[in-house]
């Protein structure tokens, strides 16, 4: 139960610096982020599906009916902002799942998220999050820009034979933002995400192996006005060219987004009975992204840009006698290219290598104390090139992370919790002339059992301190779990 | 190597038909040649200039060698104007054994394909500009608010010539899509041609002809933005439109169209402006283009298809001018007239009636 909460907890600290609100960009190899699932956090322990997502694997995880509600806020005050940040944002996420155990033999899990996002005195940027757009819109405002939408998901499991499982999840999700001032930027995301899955469970349940494919497909419209001035709509190649938009009354930005993965599983239980095992999963995809820019009636091409590459994961984990252990790496390896409007030319480049390389342990001899510990090494390796710009970033960066965690149960039916962590991110060419950002999180939380169920509450509190800078930037949260 | 092999594998198998290959080239390895010509004769020593609006980057400058050949290379994919002025010796038309020294120019659209090496030639002309009255600077977009007011537009002309140049009888006209089409046309005070000498302009020196010619930035703004124009040298009035301001101390320029009811306004982000010499005043079947002095078309979009003719402007100024913003239309330097507005104008930040920006 624990495990996984650590590693939400330590890729919070990780995303620091991504807004929370990513949840509409599904990315090619979004396993990364899937540590953020609100049901599973706090509930069991990594498991195949976790790592994978082939939702074949769901039900060998999720045995029990279980209902979670949880709404949270977070406030991030970017004291320190980046050009095209805003100075501060607010997310609000209401969340609800539920999972169903219909059968021996099937498993419905449902899902209703519902986000709202608060973008404060955003500079420039018509993207709600300017780095990571290579076709990037701005205009020459700073507004506010308040983004909402729900997002639902479905997920079946169903077991065909006794050894053979079948899974299918489609995640859908619609977001509108509107930006306060003029050019008064409207956008509007609708994001498909579908699974299908196989898997084989071997007849004493302690070895899987499993197949899965992905697609997900992604639709932004983006249409930003002028009112008496013109606000001079941009639109960037990379992060040093732009090309300025026509003086119109209104400019569309079409941005599309496609993209497959497929991926193999294996896991291998409780080996000769001693508490270990090890599992892995390896997925290769590419995705393609077209931007259009033009009047509402008729957009030309502005960029066009592919991701290839291939994402591995590896735990070998101990489970045994009250304590739960595991080391886990990934290596995650993509390469982007794009091409501008109409000419078949490499405008950039992005070659990027990720490799981690952790462990987390999670210790439960001394009731009423249970104590976790984990750490993580993480080697970033940029190549990336902007050839009209002239512009090379060849780095590689080395971030660590350290958490400590310690629950505490009050009697039967209440626990506190406290955790802290502490990082040391080196920051891209994004972050110009910041060499490193010092990052401590705390969070301290209460839960009791009641009849109708268990609450938990948390509060969160994140401070990152950037070298070479005066400000720094905060982050505050609370939560409200109920759970059943 | 073997990530590759994987890629494209995968790519191959899984994906093909619907992800594009790869380019092999790189974006700023284009290399533009361009022949440089006068008739058949090659042009040597000429200041070529290469622009891009696809991209914010800096004009290329280069000069053609003995061949007439410039290259330019490491040039981003794009579509680029291609600027060309100078003085050439060429052969005379008048005696065939000697060599006469002209302004010549040229421009051009170039539209390079999917090659590394793009090859064109473009032709120059002589440029067929005289010193003269020229329209030195355009304020037509308006200042910074919220009520589409654009009546403080003004022009500024220039005497770019070594002899005083009076302005009675000339026209001064808001065109249509080509010289047939008068849109306005408002005339100097005085007869034309010299029949009356009223209204000199000393060589080197500034005309301002106001839309109404009062103290905008007081009476309007309250001191903020837009521009006085209360001590403008001309004013254009319509005696049919009742309300229009009429300053009675600055001289008018007086609609001659019947039936016309409105001042002279003009498009605040693109339009076309002519000054004639006032020897052809019947409008209606358009304007001589013998007479004309100067015309300057401007568009704030790049993408503006040229309307005017070439013979009184080859090109249009303006690309990227912002409605309401107090933004205004100068040649680079007084009187610079190459007869093509895209080169010989630039965006300057606030109007400089009377004068010229820095």
């Amino acid at each position: 139960m624990k495990l996984s909460a650590k590693i939400v907890w330590i890729f919070l600290v990780i995303s620091i610096l991504i807004s929370s609100s990513l949840a509409y960009e599904n990315e090619l190899f979004s396993a990364v982020n899937f540590f953020e699932d609100q049901y599973i956090k706090g509930y069991k322990k990594s498991n195949l599906y976790d790592v994978s997502l082939n939702p074949a694997f769901f039900k060998t995880a999720y045995t029990e009916n279980l209902t979670v509600y949880q709404i949270s806020a977070q406030r991030q005050l970017n004291l320190y902002s980046r050009y095209f940040d805003p100075q501060s944002e607010d997310d609000i996420v209401l969340d609800l799942d539920w999972i169903k155990q219909l059968s021996k033999n099937s498993t419905l899990v449902a899902g209703v998220k519902y986000n709202r996002s608060f973008h404060n005195e955003v500079n420039r940027s018509l993207e709600k999050n300017y780095y990571e757009h290579y076709f990037a819109l701005t205009d020459t405002t700073t507004g506010d820009i308040e983004y909402q939408g729900p997002q639902l998901s479905i997920l079946y499991n169903h077991e065909l034979a006794d050894q053979f499982l079948l899974g299918l999840e489609i995640d859908y999700g619609v977001e509108r933002g509107l930006k306060d001032i003029y050019t008064e930027c409207e956008t509007i995301l609708r994001n498909i995400d579908m699974r299908a899955g196989l898997g084989y469970q071997s007849t004493d349940g302690h070895t899987y192996a499993g197949i899965s494919a992905r697609y997900f497909n992604r639709q932004g419209k983006y249409e930003a006005v002028k009112e008496y001035e013109d606000a001079f709509v941009k639109t960037w190649f990379g992060y040093h060219l732009y090309f300025p938009e026509n003086p119109r009354s209104t400019n569309r930005k079409d941005d599309d987004r496609e993209g497959f993965q497929l991926g193999v599983q294996f896991e291998r239980k409780n080996i000769l009975n001693s508490g270990f095992g090890f599992r892995f999963s390896g997925d290769l995809g590419a995705q393609k992204n077209t931007t259009k820019v033009g009047r509402p009636t008729f957009t030309q091409p502005r960029g066009y840009w592919e991701r290839e590459g291939y994402d591995l994961t590896g735990n070998i984990y101990y489970h045994k006698n009250g304590i739960y252990g595991q080391l886990f790496f990934t290596q995650c390896d993509y390469y982007d290219w794009a091409s501008p409007k109409t000419y078949d030319v490499l405008v950039l480049e992005n070659d990027q290598q990720i490799s981690r390389f952790g462990s987390l342990v999670s210790i439960d001899l001394f009731q009423p104390l249970e104590l976790d510990a984990g750490f993580e090494i993480r080697s970033i390796n940029t190549d990336y090139t902007e050839h009209v710009a002239d512009f090379q970033y060849n780095a590689t960066r080395n971030e660590n992370f350290l958490l400590l965690g310690a629950a505490y149960n009050l009697n039967p039916v209440s626990s506190v919790n406290l955790k802290g962590t502490y990082s040391t991110l080196q920051p891209d060419f994004h972050w110009e002339g910041m060499d490193k950002i010092n990052v401590m999180g705390l969070q301290a939380g209460y839960g009791r059992q009641f009849v109708f169920g268990k609450l938990d509450v948390n509060f969160t509190y994140q401070l990152s301190d950037l070298d070479n800078a005066d400000d720094n930037i905060e982050q505050f949260g609370v939560s409200i779990m109920y759970r059943k | 190597m073997v990530k590759k092999l994987i890629y494209l594998g995968f790519i191959a198998i899984f994906l093909t038909g619907c992800f594009k290959d790869q380019p092999s080239l790189h974006d700023r390895e284009l290399s533009i040649q361009l022949f440089v010509k006068y008739e058949e004769q090659a042009l040597k020593n000429m200041p070529v200039t290469l622009r891009t609006n696809d991209y914010n980057l800096s004009a290329y400058k280069d000069t053609t060698d003995s061949t007439g050949m410039v290259r330019f290379d490491d040039l981003p994919f794009a579509e680029y104007s291609v600027d060309i002025q100078g003085e050439a010796t060429i052969q005379s038309y008048l005696d065939s054994t000697a060599l006469d020294t002209v302004m010549v120019t040229a421009s051009k659209i170039l539209t390079p394909g999917n090659n590394e090496l793009y090859q064109d030639t473009v032709h120059a002309i002589v440029s067929g500009t005289s010193p003269g009255i020229k329209i030195n600077e355009l304020y037509t977009c308006g200042p910074p608010n919220k009520f589409f007011y654009f009546y403080d537009q003004f022009f500024e002309l220039y005497n770019s010539s070594e002899d005083t140049i009076y302005l009675d009888g000339m026209v001064f006209c808001r065109m249509g899509t080509w010289l047939e089409n008068v849109t306005y046309i408002f005339q100097f005070p005085g007869e034309p041609m010299g029949g009356t000498q009223d209204y000199p302009v000393p060589p080197d020196s500034f005309v301002v002809v106001a839309q109404d010619a009062f103290n905008h930035r007081e009476e309007i703004f309250n001191g903020e933005k837009s521009v006085d124009l209360s001590n403008a040298d001309f004013e254009f009035r319509n005696s049919l439109d009742y309300g229009d301001y009429d300053n009675p101390d600055v001289p008018n320029l007086e609609n001659l169209e019947e039936g016309h009811t409105l001042d002279f306004m003009v498009g605040v982000t693109g339009d076309i402006i002519l000054i004639a010499d006032g020897s052809d005043v019947n409008y209606v079947d358009g304007i001589d283009p013998e007479s004309v002095l100067d015309c300057v078309e401007y568009s704030s979009s790049s993408t503006h298809e040229k309307d005017i003719e070439d013979i009184v402007d080859r090109g249009f100024a303006g690309v990227g001018l912002i409605k309401y913003s107090g933004q205004s239309l100068e040649r680079i330097t007084p009187g610079f007239d190459t007869n093509n507005s895209t080169v010989d104008f630039e965006i300057i930040e606030s109007p400089t009636p009377g004068y010229q920006h820095e």
